[in-house]
């Protein structure tokens, strides 16, 4: 039946219904659609129901279709409407049952099938009506009150106070009468209104003939004088309404008509104070020249009407003594105003410098409460546009609307709550003078201007002028504005010239600096009242902080994430921690991805350190900062000790709670910081500024405050890396491989290596190199496998090919020898890259000395093969590598046994005893550096590590005069190829001299000799002779063995000469290298000792 | 008896009320002097479907007048 009746009326629905409800729409059979459904229902109901159910039951089969409907399109407001006006409907019908009823109820159903045949689809009006309907439910104006009054008349008529006044009266004992008077909103039905339509008009028309008075009065008056009306018709009480009025009003004295009743006509008396200033006036314009009008025309009023309006002025309203200025000189300000009423017992100078001062104190009160205001729509104004465009604006867009930082709306907040305390007060000193006058103020109360001032002062000192001062301070300085700024309430509309954390900062210095300055004046209440602005302004930095340590750094593993996290920017632009967008797996994540800010807010005094941490800060930002990190870095390893509590467990304070719930209000802090400081002498103890009063004492709260965290986090940390990192393993490794500590198994890569050079293949070549060491770690299983070689990497740069360098003849060509060791992600950000860097030149360096070593041990100097005359120049040769491997030997030492060994074994000591990553990284990077600087590798000495290199080339240019000048009769061991092809020839030494020469590039560099010859002279003069002058004095490539065979041929000059030179060239390297060594030992550093022990060791050379 | 007639008064003066929500609730259009009217009616006798019929018909009769002529037609 349904189905039938459904399409012509649904589907006109359907059309005028938007698009996405047609979903229920479309089912086949839409219940909420059938009007005709409850129809067949309510037959239903009739034929098999009892009688009772009758009325009843068909309104809810025709009520809840709607309703659903209703809920169904989401008007929910509708359905509720409908359902309750249903409900009405249905126990008003149970309650009357009534067979002489207006609507009988056997016609309900009639009634609703009617408006159902009617109805159309809700509209927004129905919406608002449907809200109207609700609310006029839930808040019935019923009638009762005229039953109630009917109940009480009825059975007591004449007991009660309400009949006091209508005794007597003719017609005032009527029950209508006191209805009236009784409840304003009568219903328009009450029998009152046919009563008395015609006192009401004869009343009206009484009042009409009255002058129109002022609203707020005229109320009243109106009430009480129709009140007076209908009581009698005595035509003088017909305007006792009027005179009502009339006192009334004149007791407003805020009128300009109002008159003091004082009497200014009087002469002067000593004895009464009020005839002061009318006489003075007098006197005044008894001056002809000056056209002052008699005391008459002035208005006076009494003292505590004055005071009152001074009250009212100082809360910002509309009053009679201040007038604010627009323009001129003393534009944004109140002035006194020029129509202000006087008082008779002050001149006009007096009153109006007291007045003054109170005019300047509503001025500065004003400028605070709009720029409070300001930088509240400002933030709300913000937020709002946040809301509206969250879901369609990316997020950074918002964020760069965002102008005022949290700070200063803190910093606003607190202003405001220090207003509203003034206006409170101004308030309650109003109210106790009101109190006074209508004589429910028991006690004496004493009214005047100056005891206002004084008990202002008292309560509130000086602390509304020092916030102005230091928030135009603020914008200034924000601004970097020239002069002061007077608007300061344009601030958050100004284009913003300083970093959100720059101004951050320099709020706090300043509110600090404040309080400290009052504190120290002993202005407690000034103080007090900074203080607490303080506290609160800080509180926003103090979360910032406490979310930082607990969350720690946002972490980033792609770049993807990092555009994200910009974009969202995790890290509160005002908080001075920056984030430097650095990704996690970068290396330099630790020490670069978060900094403090370092921007200067004021350049121009040339302030030291970053003004964007708060002076009170400063010392724990590093600290703060430091915890970030670990926290972070704790939380992207998946460390959850710290967090779940179970971590350290001697610690203690956190066995239980997560991480940081301990975290104290700012304001705690300073409660604690004042209790810690009760015991010393000046701080009030009274006195909340108790740890504010310095701000190193408070740096000290703060920081005890912040230490337990910091170090448990680290603790932890430390104990993560080296548990589950092997820290020390890893470590041990890298020591061994870099610093040849492993001697065996590095002395055999060595020796590997070296017999690739003396062999003349590419020693550098990658894959040789790797599968090399891979191969002597192999061959050394052990217990425990030293290093794992998969985690190593030799690689050695491609080189532009005028950089070639042949190995055979320099030990540069080492140079460049890149290690790379590749250890584990956290570790990464102790041994970094800068770490490979300077293990590996040391590596080098070794390397470099070694293959000297090598190569000049393999020489065999053998005698009496070439007969008597040969003999003195193997003799030549023979001290000459005594000399060269003595030199070589002894730096080999030094370098193994001084430096590398001594800086392990410090280093092991120290880095045991850090607690901390940043700990352990600044010990490693101490390390290299000393490292680094032993082995004379740094830039300073660049000149010591240049002789050293032509000495250790001069081992190299020795073997191969040696070579060229014995031929094969030197023992020789690794060039056996060279051996195989000399034999096959007859004039093997002419030409293997010959080869040798060509193979020998003469570059055409300075003899070094002449160089090093020029710079012993000068250095006899200076003694003391310092790194600089080291470095600038053979600043030139010192290409020493070769540029000192540039002139020597075999040929011409023959060996012994070629010794000769090389000899006295390296007499001079040597003592070149020893005076250097020598100024290095007497240096200051710690590094002098070790470098004694080389100087020492060096002295030799003579004997 | 005059507060028993209140009563009554009251009452149907508050089920017509809560007709008047309701109708303004379905959207029907009518204003409370026709509500009352079309109440008075129905507790006449007469068929609320008809009637309801006969209000529609009048108010495409209004509009189709007032289209024709755009003028005030009853």
């Amino acid at each position: 039946m349904a189905g039938t009746l459904l399409p012509l009326r649904s589907v006109r629905r359907l059309l005028g219904r938007p698009p996405a409800r047609q979903a229920y729409a479309l089912l086949p059979v839409h219940p909420y659609d059938l009007h005709l459904v409850p129809r067949c229902d309510l037959r239903l109901v009739l034929v098999s129901d009892l009688p009772k159910a009758r009325l009843t039951l068909p309104v809810l089969p025709l009520a809840s279709p709607h309703a659903r409907k209703s809920r169904i399109n989401s008007f929910d407001v509708l359905g509720d409407a409908l359902e309750r006006a249903y409900n009405k409907l249905k126990t008003h019908a149970k309650a009357t049952d009534d067979l002489d009823a207006t609507i009988q109820l056997s016609r309900i159903p009639d009634h609703l099938k009617f408006l159902f045949e009617l109805s159309n689809p809700p509209t927004a009006a129905t919406l608002d009506s449907a809200e109207t309907i609700i609310q006029r439910m839930d808040n019935p104006q019923h009638g009762k009150p005229t039953l109630t009054w009917k109940d009480i008349l009825a059975e007591e008529p004449f007991e009660g106070q309400h009949w006091e006044g209508v005794y007597g009266l003719p017609r005032g004992s009527t029950v209508e009468g006191w209805e009236v008077r009784s409840d304003g909103s009568t219903p328009s039905l009450s029998p009152w209104d046919s009563d008395s339509d015609l006192e009401d008009s004869h009343s009206a028309s009484e009042l009409s003939v009255v002058p129109e008075t002022p609203p707020p009065a005229a109320v009243a008056s109106q009430r009480t004088g129709r009140f007076a009306v209908t009581a009698s018709k005595d035509p003088l009480n017909a305007y006792r309404h009027r005179q009502d009025v009339e006192e009334l009003q004149a007791r407003q004295y805020w009128r300009p008509e109002y008159r003091a009743g004082a009497h200014v006509s009087q002469t002067f008396d000593i004895g009464d104070a009020s005839s002061l200033a009318p006489s003075f006036h007098r006197a005044l314009s008894s001056h002809s020249l000056l056209n002052f009008h008699g005391p008459s025309r002035e208005n006076y009023r009494a003292e505590e009407d004055i005071v009152r309006e001074v009250l009212t002025g100082l809360q910002g309203r509309r009053n009679m003594m201040f007038a604010w200025v627009h323009a001129g000189p003393d534009a944004f300000s109140f002035v006194l105003s020029p129509s202000a009423p006087r008082l008779l017992h002050l001149t006009a100078g007096a009153q109006a410098s007291i007045i003054s001062s109170f005019a300047s104190l509503a001025t500065i009160v004003v400028h605070l409460r709009k720029f409070a205001a300001a930088i509240f729509a400002k933030a709300s104004s913000t937020t709002s546009i946040v809301q509206e465009h969250n879901a369609s604006q990316p997020v950074h867009l918002t964020r760069s609307n965002r102008r005022v930082t949290q700070t200063l709306e803190a910093f606003a907040d607190a202003l405001d709550a220090e207003l509203r305390a003034f206006d409170a007060w101004c308030a309650l000193h109003e109210e106790a003078i009101c109190r006074s006058r209508g004589g429910m103020h028991s006690d004496l109360l004493v009214v005047s201007l100056l005891s206002l001032e004084k008990s202002m002062r008292d309560t509130f000192g000086e602390t509304f002028s020092v916030l102005l001062a230091l928030s135009r301070h603020v914008v200034q300085k924000a601004q970097r504005a020239a002069a002061s700024i007077v608007e300061i309430w344009t601030f958050p509309d100004l284009p913003q010239r300083a970093s959100p954390s720059a101004v951050t900062a320099l709020l706090l210095d300043a509110l600090l600096g404040a309080v400290q300055e009052r504190v120290s004046m002993g202005d407690t209440v000034t103080a007090r009242g900074l203080a607490r602005v303080f506290g609160a302004s800080v509180e926003p930095v103090w979360a910032m902080m406490h979310r930082w340590m607990r969350d720690g750094m946002p972490v980033r593993d792609s770049p993807a994430a990092l555009a994200q996290r910009a974009v969202t920017g995790s890290i509160p632009d005002e908080f001075f921690v920056e984030d430097n967008e650095v990704l996690m797996l970068d290396p330099d994540f630790w020490s670069d991805g978060f900094n403090l800010r370092s921007h200067r807010a004021g350049e121009e005094e040339g302030e030291k350190g970053p003004t964007s941490v708060p002076v009170f800060l400063a010392h724990v930002a590093e600290l703060v900062l430091a915890t970030g990190k670990v926290t972070g870095l704790l939380r992207a390893l998946g460390v959850s000790s710290l967090f779940d509590g179970d971590g350290v467990g001697e610690a203690g304070l956190q066995a239980i709670q997560p991480w940081m719930s301990g975290w104290k209000l700012f304001r705690d802090i300073l409660d604690n910081g004042e209790g810690a400081h009760d015991g010393e002498e000046v701080v009030d103890s009274l006195s909340p500024a108790g740890a504010i009063a310095s701000t190193e004492s408070l740096s000290k709260v703060i920081y005890d405050e912040l230490l337990p965290y910091s170090e448990q986090a680290h603790a932890v940390l430390t104990k993560v890396l080296i548990e589950d990192c092997d820290l020390w393993e890893h470590l041990n490794a890298i020591e061994d491989l870099y610093l040849m500590r492993r001697g065996d198994a590095m002395s055999h890569f060595v020796d590997v290596l070296f017999a690739r050079m003396d062999s003349r293949q590419p020693w550098n070549d990658f894959h040789f190199m790797n599968s090399a060491f891979q191969d002597v770690v192999a061959m050394y299983p052990g217990r425990a496998r030293w290093i794992d070689p998969s985690l190593v990497r030799f690689s050695y740069p491609a080189r532009a090919p005028s950089q070639e360098r042949n190995v055979a003849h320099t030990v540069r060509a080492l140079d460049g020898l890149l290690i790379e060791y590749a250890v584990p992600f956290p570790l990464t950000y102790i041994f970094g890259p800068r770490t490979m860097r300077v293990y590996s030149s040391i590596f080098t360096l070794v390397l470099q000395i070694r293959r000297a070593k090598s190569v000049l041990e393999k020489i065999l100097v053998r005698g009496g093969l070439f007969g008597r005359q040969m003999d003195a120049e193997m003799k030549v040769f023979y001290a000459m590598r005594g000399r060269l491997s003595w030199f070589v030997n002894t730096l080999l030492n030094f370098v193994t046994t001084n430096v590398i060994h001594t800086q392990i074994l410090k280093f092991h000591e120290a880095f045991r005893g850090a607690r901390s990553l940043d700990d352990m990284i600044r010990l490693q990077n101490e390390h290299l550096d000393k490292l680094e600087g032993r082995c004379l590798l740094q830039r300073n000495t660049a000149a010591l590590h240049r002789a050293i290199m032509s000495i250790l080339d001069m081992s190299l240019h020795y073997t191969d005069c040696f070579v060229s000048f014995a031929g094969d009769t030197t023992h020789d061991i690794s060039r056996a190829s060279l051996r195989a092809v000399s034999r096959r020839s007859r004039h093997r030494s002419r030409r293997l001299r010959k080869q040798r020469r060509d193979v020998i590039g003469f570059a055409q560099a300075p003899s070094l000799l002449h160089a090093s010859d020029e710079s012993s002279d000068s250095e006899e003069d200076e003694e003391g002779l310092d790194e600089e002058s080291l470095a600038g004095r053979s600043g030139r490539e010192p290409s020493f063995s070769l540029g000192a065979s540039t002139t020597a041929s075999f040929a011409e000059d023959g060996f012994l000469e070629r010794l000769d030179k090389m000899s006295s060239e390296l007499d001079a390297l040597v003592r070149f290298v020893r005076r250097g060594v020598e100024s290095l030992a007497a240096g200051t550093g710690d590094a002098a000792p070790a470098f004694g022990m080389f100087a020492f060791a060096l002295e030799d050379w003579d004997r | 008896m005059s507060t028993r007639e209140a009563d009554r008064i009251t009452a149907a003066e508050e089920t017509l009320n809560t007709l008047f929500d309701i109708s303004q609730l379905l959207n029907t259009g009518l204003d409370k002097e026709t509500l009352a009217t079309c109440v008075g009616l129905i507790e006449s006798g007469v068929n609320p479907e008809a009637l309801a019929a006969v209000v529609q018909e009048l108010r495409r009769e209004n509009a189709a007048a007032k289209a024709a002529h755009a003028t005030n037609g009853r």
